[in-house]
Parts: structure tokens; sequence; C-alpha cells
């Protein structure tokens, strides 16, 4: 059943109440299905996407580095799900099994408790598991095509292959919204936002206040809630509710804060030969594919984990003023012959193996207690606070891994025989670190992990201190990796449902 | 690596050695052949660049010196004793040969 807030004066009793219907939420409440639980899914917007919600996002970014909070969300059914480009990747076997570096632990599942779950949610987006795991990227693309001599047997590189899951796919209302508004177990409530979550004097959650954009408001009880509103709101909500202060006091509730900061034109990678050839092969240049340190370097230099992506290259070099003719000509010239070439290739309708490619780096973030989200003293219009986040300036150990990645790149062309890398101006004056941040990748808020002392919710997504309220999304990840968390959320999330469905099935 | 097609900075290097095949090697007349493109390169004490052609091994074919050479460069890239300069990937022999140019220019 699917009801606006507004035409809703009073609601029953659930047994699961899940918040927020974005990937996550989407994908916890699939597990619920046909199970004979009764559950409800709060959504704070409507059924579509409607520009007055954007209000409820306004927050504030406050460190060096700025966030959208208002373009980089979606309140509406799919949520973020909408915005996603359907990038996959599953996280690295020792990402899960090894710490991630200072005194923040690692995750507290083996990547075994989850591989079962990456594979459905590999059928659920409808790309392949197993594919991550071939070897065959050197045909994958053009982009791969034209470095396929890199990441042999002496290779510093590993090649990484991306999968995009459809526009249909990606967005998982297409899969679920019918389904879930035709079940009779199932209470769908739109522009419906949760102000409060109430603790009754035990360790539980008694129930969720929820406003419409109005202002009518309604409680919502159930015996189990799962917070699945994103890393920006899931600790905004923590924060800013009733339940007890030693929750609200733990450390990593908004701390860790995370994301994937991406530098375009790193360096410039110059092949080899005079002449620049044109390939027919395929019309996708590959923003699927990307090059990375082998884990066998990267642990030799304490690096993070990253992706490099190459591009044929758009710049124009600076011509000194009172250059003479030829010292223009001279400077230009590789690019000259990259257009030149270029025009050829669409003459003869092939595709340019670029003289010229300029290179992208996009580095893990570590997790530090100096990004966080906090509450501001300003409020919106249900009278929360709104959210502050202080997102610092690019770490020691991020920086050094994007030189890191820049010389691997210079050393595998030189070992293979393909050119030579020279490194920006912008990233050998550090200059380049202080672009803003394009990827809207929002991880690590509410960390998972074994105890307390280390994180928020423990290896079940249940939130340490009380035991019927449990978390889902990018904000549990401990670490952020280097892949678009998307398909980890929904992977995650499964399992979670999973575990709910399990619980309550025993304690019939 | 094939080395014949190894068109790097390191064949810019090792040219000279193609020149002087036909005469009498010796490392001195190969250090003062190499032309150093990097304007910005720092130079090394006297007595480390000394020491560092003393360590090398006592080779009279030109060849086989060069093969060495290469060798070295090709190692110093796979191990990652590498350095950047003027903004370019340089190995450590790379490095220390054209820094040991500069006193036999």
């Amino acid at each position: 059943m699917h009801e606006d807030l507004d035409n809703i004066d009073k609601l029953g009793e659930y047994d699961v109440c899940i918040v927020g219907s974005g990937p996550a939420g989407l994908a916890v409440a699939s597990k619920l299905i046909n199970k004979g639980i009764k559950f409800i899914i709060l959504e704070s917007g409507e059924v579509n996407p409607n520009q007055q919600f954007r209000e409820l996002n306004e927050g504030y970014s406050i460190g060096p580095r700025r966030l959208d909070l208002v373009n980089s969300r979606l309140r509406c059914v799919g949520g973020a799900g909408k915005l996603w480009a359907g990038v996959c990747r599953p996280f690295d076997p020792e990402e899960f099994d090894g710490g991630v570096g200072g005194d923040f632990k690692g995750w507290p599942i083996s990547y075994g408790d989850i591989e079962k779950y990456y594979k459905e949610a590999a059928s659920v987006l409808g790309i392949s598991y197993e594919k991550f795991f071939t070897e065959d990227w050197r045909e994958a693309s053009q982009l791969a095509e034209s470095f396929s001599s890199f990441a042999g047997t002496k290779g510093i590189l590993r090649g990484v292959q991306y999968q995009r899951s459809s526009s249909k796919n990606r967005d998982l209302s297409n899969l679920y919204q019918d389904v879930l508004f035709k079940d009779k177990n199932c209470t769908f409530l739109t522009n419906a936002t949760v102000t409060n979550i109430v603790q009754s004097e035990k360790d539980i959650v008694e129930y969720v206040v929820i406003k419409s954009f109005s202002g009518k408001e309604v409680n919502v009880r159930a015996k189990t809630f799962v917070l699945c509103a994103g890393a920006i709101e899931n600790p905004r909500v923590l924060l800013d509710s009733s339940i007890s202060t030693e929750i609200k006091n733990n450390k990593f509730v908004g701390a860790c804060f995370m994301s994937h900061p991406a530098f375009r034109g790193a360096a410039t990678l110059t092949k080899e030969g005079f002449l620049t050839k044109c390939e027919n092969i395929g019309d996708n240049l590959g923003w699927d594919f990307g090059f990375e340190m082998n884990t066998s370097e990267r642990s030799k230099i304490n690096a993070l984990r990253h992706n490099i992506h190459l591009s044929p290259s758009t710049d124009v070099k600076v011509i000194k003023e009172n250059a003479s003719t030829y010292a223009a000509l001279k400077n230009n010239i590789e690019l000259l012959m990259n257009y030149s070439n270029k025009a050829w290739c669409k003459l003869v309708g092939g595709r340019l193996d670029s003289k010229l490619w300029d290179l992208h780096i996009s580095v893990e973030q570590e997790p530090r207690m100096s990004n966080y989200i906090k509450l501001s003293k300003d409020k919106d219009r249900h009278g929360r606070s709104k959210v502050e986040i202080f997102w610092d300036s690019v770490s020691d150990r991020e920086m050094k891994t994007v030189f890191e990645a820049a010389k691997a790149v210079g050393r595998e062309a030189m070992l293979t025989n393909v050119g030579i890398c020279r490194i920006s101006q912008g990233l050998q004056s550090k200059e380049i670190f202080k672009q803003d941040d394009p990827v809207n990748h929002h991880i690590g808020t509410t960390r998972m992990a074994k105890c307390l002392e280390h994180g928020v919710v423990d290896s079940n997504l249940k939130i340490f201190g009380l035991s019927n309220l449990f978390i889902s999304g990018s904000s549990v990840f401990p670490s952020s990796s280097i892949v678009n968390p998307t398909y980890t959320i929904i992977a995650l999330s499964l399992r979670l449902g999973s575990h709910i469905a399990n619980q309550k099935k025993s304690s019939r | 690596m094939n080395r014949r097609k190894f068109v790097s900075l390191a064949l810019v290097l090792l040219a000279p050695l193609g020149n002087i095949r036909s005469q009498n090697y010796s490392i001195d007349l190969f250090l003062s052949q190499i032309v150093n493109p990097f304007e910005d390169l720092s130079r090394m004490e006297i007595t480390f660049v000394d020491q560092w052609i003393r360590s090398m091994p006592n080779i009279s074919n030109s060849r086989e010196f060069s093969e060495y050479l290469l060798g070295q460069i090709e190692l110093d890239y796979v191990e990652n004793r590498v350095a950047l300069i003027e903004g370019i990937v340089l190995s450590e022999t790379e490095f220390k040969l054209y820094c040991a140019s500069q006193y036999y220019a």
C-alpha cells in the first residue's frame, strides 16, 4: 500500500520500520517481501523528485574542501539511485581482512560474509559478478586497448574493470516500487520525514516521529527500525533525536566522513612513435576502466587505493609572450599532431589512439576524526537542526598516493616502451589538491566495528547501545576504498534484510 | 623489455655509447658526451660521483656496458628507485649519470 502522509491520520504498529527508500532502504525492504513481516517504509520526499524537498538538504560545508549538500542527494522513491551513474565494482577481499591504518580498525566482517550478497546485488543490478575477476580487460574498451601492454608480468600496475548497471537497473525503484506498493504487508509512506527517534527507558527505540512537508505529525511504532537515510542524514537523525546521550556522545557518530577526491590532469603521458594511429575498436573510450598500483606496490610504499584514468589530452600548452613562432610551434607540436590525427581519424572513420593522454587520479580517503558532520544552530522547516560538515584538506598520505600513482604510470610506460609521463605543474606545486570534489560519494559517518570503542554499529549493523535500531548504507563503511559505493551499499543492505527476516522468523 | 625499442630517456642517455663503439671506450669519454636535458638537476658531490663510478663493474666493451646500464635502469624502474626531475620520472641510474656527466662535460 502506498500513501502520502498528508492523507494518513493514524498508523498501526509494524514489525519493521525502514527510514529511507534509496538503494539501501529498498534493498533491505526487498528481503522482507512475502515473509509474513508487516513493515513500513518512510520516504522523506514524494514518489518522483520534487524541487521543494531540496530545502530539507540544506546545510553548511565549512571545511577547506566544499561539498554540495543540496544537489548531491535526492529525496524521492529510489533516492540517490536516480543520481548514480551505475558504475559497479566490489571492494577487494584484502580490504575486509586488514586494518585501514592509524588508530582505526577495519571491517569487522570478512569478504566471505558479504560475497553471497555481492552476487545477489549483481543479479539485481543486471551485471555479472564473475566478470569482475576475469583478466580479459585488455579488449574491454578503447582505453584498455590503447594501454594493453600495461600490467604485464613485470608490471607495477593492474587493470581494473568496472561494470555499469543500465539506467533501468541501477534505480532500484524500477524493480521494487510497484511490488512494494501492492504488497499487503507493506505500507509505503511518502512525504514522511523522520524528525525524532524516541527511545524508551530500556535500550529500545519505541517510535519515530514523522512530519509531512506541510507539518503534519504522526508517530510510527515498530519492533525494529532501520536507518537508511544516507551518510549525511544518518548521523544527523541520531544526533538530533531523543536517544541516550551515551549513543549521541559516541565520538564516531558523524566522524570519519570520507569521499573520493578526484584530481584531473595530474600528469600527461606522451606515447612513443611519430604518428598516432586510428583504431576501430568500439564506441566506448572506457570510463569504466582504470589502472591502479598492484597490492604489492601499494603495501611497499604504504599507498592508499586509487584509480588512474587516462583520456586523450585536450589541454592547450601555454605559449609564453614574446616567444618566437618556432618556439610556439615547438611547444605545441605534440598537440597539433594530436589534433591533425584526430581530424584524420574522423575522416577515415576510425577512432584515435591519441599521442597525448591526460592522467586523472582519484584516491581513497583515510578515516579521520577531523572530517566530521555535526549539528548547526540553524533549524529547517521541521525544527530539525541543519548539518555542518567539515571536510579537511587532502592528507599527506592521500597526496603521496596521487604522486606515487602518477610515478607508477611513468615507470610502467618506460618498462613497457609506451612513452614518457610528465607530472603536471598543478601536481608538482600541489595546487591540484585544492580542487573541489566532483564525486558525490558520502561515506563513513556511522562506521561499523567490532566494539563500541571503534565504531557506531556492529557486524550485523545494529547500533551499539540499542537493541532494535539498525543502520545501513555507506555511512557504515569503515574504509572508503576507491570503488563507487552503491554496489557495496546494496550488498550490505541485502545482508541486513536477510538478517532481519531471519530474526523475525526465529522469534515467531 | 625489448631493448632495441626502449625509446625512453634512457636511450637518449645511452646514445653516446653508440658513437664511441669504434673508439677506445672509457667511462670518462662516455660521460663527457652525455647531454643533460635537465636544467634544474642538482649536482652531486664529486666524491660521491667518483665512488659510484668506481663501484661499476669493469666492462671494457661498450655494447656490454650499455646492456649493463639498461639493466640497472630497468631494475630502478621496477624497484621504484626513481625521482621526479622537472616533472619527469627518472631512474636513480639515469639521475646519477646525468649528474656525473656535469663533471666531465
